[in-house]
């Protein structure tokens, strides 16, 4: 009898079966879809962090490594699983064999093996190894441009002269982090010895790099190498513990996407509930009269957990279904983001989970409104008071178990039990917020008199009985938060991060410039440039406290006991603004001043009026901070914790340096100029370096729209299905107007009103919200500025209104044109 | 909420501040004055220098300054000492700041400068006109000078490092000033003497370097009090 | 019978289809009603009764047929079109009650008022549910009134506009017999007071004795009409 009867109920109500069907698959869709490509995105991140170090294993010294690292090393190269190379890195200054020219360059010397993951490549195309070889080195392009060299050409390293033998275009383990002071050669280790360069009193980087198979974990080995290494100068690391900022990086952006899992999640579980409540509200006459014909409560709550295990059964598969060629989409997508080798596979883990979730997200969150079941009375088949129907009551057990739920899920996905915390604080305290908030605002518009008709009949729409406003606000005003939160932590995340490095970010730094020479050097490079003087001096006192050194070192952050660079100007720059203060210095002209940046301030607890005392190599200045400042890019721009009127500083002894914009073909040349005419400054090139981080901030930017659009589509059906599941009052009124002699266009004002009280009374909740929100993550997490984006979060407000009022009004369009007796008969008896 | 992560743009920028001689380099300090004996100190010994003078990651009691100051006042000379090192700094930026220097009215300048210019490979004629330029300053307004000698790191070649050793005993011959043949004499390449940067002294090592250039600043002393006396 | 009807039906036809069976709920149907008469469409479970009234007032439109009000074919009309007679010509009358849930009584009765501009709609309506002996629940919310309340704040709704015709779809079916006898009284004692048209669904004989004119359908056909 059982199945017979679910199998009527879901007929019966197949529309909101389908929205409950849809709700269930979406969030599945989305888990196994989002699952999936995290997992592809780690493993192909890992993969990166691999390339980067050109092995699992890393051993570095300054210094030749002690016999008993050396041991090690031998003793894991003579396995046969395993794989041991040498890498030293060095500068030296080449000469052309002619003794006209020479040039400081970094030299590579590697052995056979490297790199052990990712390749060198060359301009010519060909293999690294072939080329190669005893005499034979591998420039980059900018040292056959400044030196007038072509490939075949000789030059000296130390005293022994090599063949150039190709140009190199990338190699994988050139860290990021480096501006070059020179470009790379890449020698063999076989002509080591006779290069005569690495000897006593030479400044060498030893690197050993290890290779292992799957089964060995890189983390033993480094253990195992650790006891063996003198920490006062050999370190080892693996190629996931290494200091890799760009693997911190992806970190953050794994971080966010399970954000955006976390969130996607949520709002499908809201949705889920909403439905299904929406649900059982109309079968309360079923059970109303299934129980007067002495049905026990247990074979109702049999019977619609039947309906709700079928459903969610049914959702879940559909939702694997569509979610894994989604995957393969994804994986496709990512192949283009992140440059892979191998294919990608399905992460079966990743449906099983959400399979897992899946069901276990509809038992609970079903779980509730069933359990209500119990204490529904057969009454209401007779009375019409809902009152009575306490049917959605709080109930503390299956409460209790969802939160649970949620925080394991949460604590899963994070893997880290602080922030999983924070988050979970966050996330009832936002509910918590939303709901209050509702309370008060519906509270207030219940009594608010009005005396305009339509205004008046909207307002009371919302009151309607049943009708389930707050539910409906609190959900709208959550998921609304969710998506503006995504939104604007995405718009903070472009704006620190991708619009700081434009087309026209400075590519060349020139440094130790002398004052007397910035007019000629804008002459010779032919482009004005923005001078930045650089006085060096330490922080003595905040406040007549004197600065504790030794407290100082223990910060984990910046410190304020190591010397700073001050410098002086009189204006902002276009990177940065005033969070205290009215302008950069203020007119009080009787004392010296100082503009602080915000990052140092929070690390010192300066304020605003504080009293500084710095020590300017002998000569102490005190100044009281007249403002404090923000960077609003983390771009490349340099940018000072502290900037002095010019008058101040004027007369310290001081450095300037500069950023510029070169044309990269034309760089060669320009450093040949500088350097010619300049001799004391020094060059650093960071096109590499840009390219690198453009790449990867392209990347990073594009994978988190996608995953925002991904959750903004989830965040809108769910708010779409949240107000279809309560369209059946809405046409019960309708109908009632219409009867009573009101036009089409009454009854679409009405409705367009109520929704719009719904849509504006959730749409400004939620930004607000999702303002706090996103401020908290970007400051506090992040570490970003922060900008409210006004533009978005109106364009966001707008968007999120017109769909409330969109939505609402295609679930009564249909009464709209037709006769009203149909919806009389079908509606009648609620 | 923890700061797990500065993002990468973060660090590089931080990266790039440092090579600029800017952000993230340690500590130069101006040492309390030696403790005086009585009527004041005699005089003043500033040393000019970089960070191997400023103290790369030692606490700035334990870099030469601060150690010779104490080994001064043990011994009974009242001299008080200034450490007038900046980290990064370039023989270029050392000629720039002399005026600077001079404000601090030194009787005695220990130079040590020019190392930064090997390591970013600049010509070694430059290192020298500008060195040469700074002593010549300094013994027109009467100061003494121990001019300490600097030896390039061997893997730049020895075209290089040999023209570039040669700029310290040949100015010092020039302009008879006392020269310390080499600052590192007996520390640089030694693992247990340096930080695992392999070029910054620990405070080991300043100790060795700080007896061994005792000797010298005794010596200035002598020339400086005899032409006080004379 | 000289006066023109004031509902007028010819040759109504009217067929639902469920699932793929079709049922012809009404044939052929043609009748008129005068102004000021109570008339009364008696049937069994079934015959039709409700679909014809819902023809005859413009809740639905035939399959084939006229339906005249005041001479006025209503059959073509556009919803907008059929809402100020609605409005100001109709009042409805129905079986559950079909009151407004969000609107306290008082606003449930001065709502037909509101919409045709009328100013004095609290007035007239208070007055209204003083007259049914409910002045006291005005302020309440439908729910919380009986079915009898809810009917006879139904019929001031129905009133307030002074309609030219009432049309009440079983208005006691869901009533006990004393209240429903309560509102019978009511709505025949308005229809004398305002010369309204009484058109009324009902299976209860008792009723139908006192109508002025009876309609008996069977199985969606019209029986030759009885006058009292």
């Amino acid at each position: 009898m059982l199945p017979r009867l679910i199998l009527r109920e879901l007929d019966q109500n197949r529309q909101q079966t389908a929205v409950l069907l849809v709700c269930i698959a979406l969030s599945v869709v989305g888990l196994t879809a989002l699952g999936g490509f995290q997992a592809n995105v780690r493993e192909a991140m890992l993969r990166d962090a691999r390339q980067l170090h050109a092995a699992d294993v890393i051993v570095r010294s300054s210094f030749p490594f002690l016999p008993a690292m050396e041991d090690k090393l031998r003793a894991l190269d003579a396995r046969d699983d395993v794989a041991v190379t040498r890498v030293w890195e060095f500068y030296t200054v080449v000469r052309t064999v002619d003794e006209s020219a020479s040039l400081l360059s970094a030299v590579k010397i590697v052995a056979s093996g490297y790199p052990f993951y990712g390749q060198v490549q060359l301009a010519s195309g060909e293999a690294f190894h072939d080329v190669i070889g005893p005499g034979n080195i591998i420039v980059e392009q900018s040292l056959l441009d400044r030196l007038g060299l072509t490939i075949g050409d000789r030059i000296f390293l130390g005293d022994t002269a090599l063949v150039i033998r190709d140009v190199v275009i990338s190699e994988p383990d050139r860290p990021v982090t480096v501006f070059t002071l020179g470009p790379r050669i890449f020698v063999d280790a076989r002509d080591r010895g006779r290069l005569g360069l690495i000897t006593q009193g030479s400044r060498v980087r030893y690197k050993a790099l290890v290779r292992l198979p799957a089964e060995i974990s890189p983390e033993a080995v480094q253990q195992d190498l650790w006891t063996a290494a003198d920490a006062a100068q050999e370190s080892v690391d693996t190629f996931r513990s290494a200091d890799s900022r760009l693997k911190r990086f992806f970190d953050n952006l794994l971080f966010f996407l399970k954000l955006v899992g976390i969130f996607t999640l949520l709002l499908a579980g809201i949705g889920i509930h909403s439905v299904l409540s929406a649900l059982l509200r109309t079968r309360i006459k079923s059970m109303a009269i299934m129980k007067a014909l002495g049905a026990p409560s247990p074979f109702i709550l049999r019977l619609y957990l039947g309906v709700v295990l079928f459903v969610g059964a049914a959702g879940t598969v559909g939702g694997i279904l569509v979610g894994l060629p989604l995957q393969e989409m994804l994986a496709r997508l990512l192949t283009d983001l992140i440059p892979a080798e191998t294919s990608f596979r399905i992460a079966w883990d990743a449906v099983g989970e959400s399979f897992l979730i899946g069901l276990l997200a509809v038992s609970l969150f079903a779980a509730r409104p069933l359990l209500n079941l119990r204490h529904f009375k057969p009454s209401a088949l007779f009375r019409h008071d809902s009152g009575h129907l306490r049917l959605f009551s709080a109930e503390g057990l299956t409460l209790a178990l969802t939160a649970l739920f949620f925080i394991g899920l949460v604590l899963w996905h994070l893997e880290d039990l602080r922030i999983g915390a924070y988050f979970i604080g966050g996330i009832l305290a936002l509910i918590g917020i939303v709901f209050g908030s509702c309370r008060l605002l519906l509270a207030s518009l219940r009594h608010l008199p009005t005396r305009h008709l339509m205004v008046r009949q909207a307002l009371r729409g919302l009151f309607r009985p049943r009708n389930a406003t707050q539910p409906i606000l609190v959900t709208l005003t959550a998921s609304l938060t969710i998506l503006y939160a995504l939104f604007l932590i995405e718009s903070n995340l472009d704006r620190a991060f991708v619009d700081a490095y434009p087309e026209d970010v400075p590519n060349v730094f020139l440094l130790d410039i002398q004052r007397h020479q910035t007019e000629a050097l804008s002459r010779l490079v032919d482009q004005p440039l923005d001078f930045y003087p650089v006085v060096r001096a330490k922080l003595m006192a905040i406040n007549g406290q004197a600065i504790d050194p030794k407290r100082e070192r223990q910060r984990k952050s910046d410190n304020l006991a190591r010397p700073f660079n001050l410098t002086y100007r009189e204006h902002l720059l276009n990177d940065e603004e005033i969070v205290r203060g009215d302008a950069l210095f203020d007119d009080d002209a009787g004392r010296l001043q100082v503009s602080v940046l915000k990052r140092v301030a929070d690390i010192g607890g300066i304020r605003l009026g504080d009293r500084l005392r710095f020590k300017i190599q002998g000569v102490p200045l005190e100044a009281t901070v007249s403002s404090i400042r923000v960077r609003v890019r983390e771009g490349l721009q340099p940018y000072f914790y502290f900037v002095f009127p010019e008058e101040t500083l004027k007369a310290a002894p001081q450095t300037i340096f500069t950023a510029m914009r070169a044309d990269p073909r034309d760089m060669a040349a320009l450093q040949n100029r500088i350097v010619q005419t300049f001799p004391n400054i020094t060059i650093l090139d960071a096109r590499q370096t840009i390219r690198q981080i453009a790449g990867a901030l392209e990347r990073f930017s594009q994978v988190i729209r996608f995953f925002t659009l991904f959750s903004t589509a989830a965040g809108m059906l769910l708010v779409i299905s949240s107000i279809i599941a309560t369209r059946a009052a809405r046409i019960r009124e309708a109908v009632y107007y219409k009867i009573l002699g009101a036009r089409g266009r009454f009854v679409f004002y009405v409705f367009s009103l109520e929704n719009f009280f719904l849509g504006a009374a959730s749409a400004f909740g939620g930004l607000a919200l999702a303002q706090l929100i996103s401020w908290v993550v970007c400051t506090r997490y992040f570490d970003i500025p922060y900008a409210p984006h006004a533009a978005v979060s109106l364009a966001g407000l707008v968007a999120g209104i017109l769909t409330v009022m969109g939505v609402g009004l295609s679930a009564s369009r249909a009464i709209m044109r037709r006769r009203p007796a149909r919806f009389l008969r079908t509606h009648a008896a609620e | 909420m923890p700061r797990p992560t500065y993002p990468l743009i973060v660090a590089l920028a931080m990266a790039a501040v440092f090579l600029l001689g800017c952000e993230r380099t340690p500590t130069d300090a101006i040492t309390p004055p030696a403790p005086s004996s009585g009527e004041g100190p005699r005089g003043v010994i500033v040393c000019m220098g970089d960070s191997l003078t400023a103290g790369y990651r030692v606490d700035e009691n334990d870099a030469y300054p601060a150690l010779l100051a104490a080994k001064l006042a043990h011994d009974g000379f009242s001299y008080e000492v200034v450490n007038a090192g900046v980290s990064g700094e370039t023989s270029s930026g050392a000629l720039s700041r002399l005026d600077w220097v001079l404000t601090l009215a030194p009787d005695i300048v220990i130079l040590e400068t020019g190392a930064n210019d090997g390591l970013r490979g600049v010509d070694p004629a430059l290192t020298r006109n500008n060195i040469d330029a700074i002593v010549t300053r300094l013994k027109s307004e009467g100061i003494v000078v121990v001019l300490a000698g600097m030896e390039m790191v061997r893997n730049l070649g020895p075209v290089f490092t040999e023209a570039f050793r040669a700029i310290y005993p040949e100015i010092a011959e020039a302009h008879d000033v006392i020269l310390m043949p080499f600052f590192l004499e007996g520390v640089a390449g030694n693992p247990k003497l340096n930080q695992p940067d392999g070029i910054h002294p620990t405070a080991e090592g300043y100790r060795i370097v700080a007896a061994n250039l005792y000797s010298y600043v005794r010596q200035a002393i002598t020339r400086f009090e005899k032409r006080n006396d004379g | 019978m000289t006066t023109q009807p004031i509902i007028e039906a010819r040759q109504l036809n009217k067929t639902y289809s469920i699932d793929d069976r079709r049922i012809q709920v009404l044939q052929d149907v043609s009748l008129g009603i005068r102004a000021g008469e109570f008339a009364v469409i008696q049937g069994s479970s079934g015959s039709g009764k409700s679909t014809l009234l819902s023809l005859l007032s413009g809740l639905d439109r035939p399959d084939s047929g006229t339906v005249r009000i005041q001479g006025q074919d209503i059959t073509k009309l556009s919803e907008d079109d059929l809402a100020p007679l609605r409005n100001r010509t109709f009042g409805f009358v129905f079986q559950s009650f079909h009151l407004v849930p969000s609107l306290s009584a008082l606003e449930n009765i001065m709502f037909p008022a509101e919409l045709n501009h009328n100013p004095n709609a609290a007035d007239e309506a208070g007055k209204l549910l003083e007259r049914v002996g409910l002045a006291a629940r005005g302020p309440n919310m439908p729910h919380q009134l009986s079915g009898g309340e809810q009917q006879r704040v139904a019929i001031c709704r129905a009133l307030i506009n002074r309609p030219a015709i009432i049309f009440a779809d079983e208005p006691t079916g869901n009533l006990d017999s004393r209240s429903g006898q309560a509102i019978l009284e009511l709505l025949l004692e308005f229809q004398r007071e305002y010369h309204t048209t009484l058109l009324m669904v009902t299976h209860n004989p008792a009723i139908a004795q006192s109508a002025d004119s009876r309609f008996q359908l069977a199985d969606g056909r019209l029986a030759p009409p009885v006058a009292n």
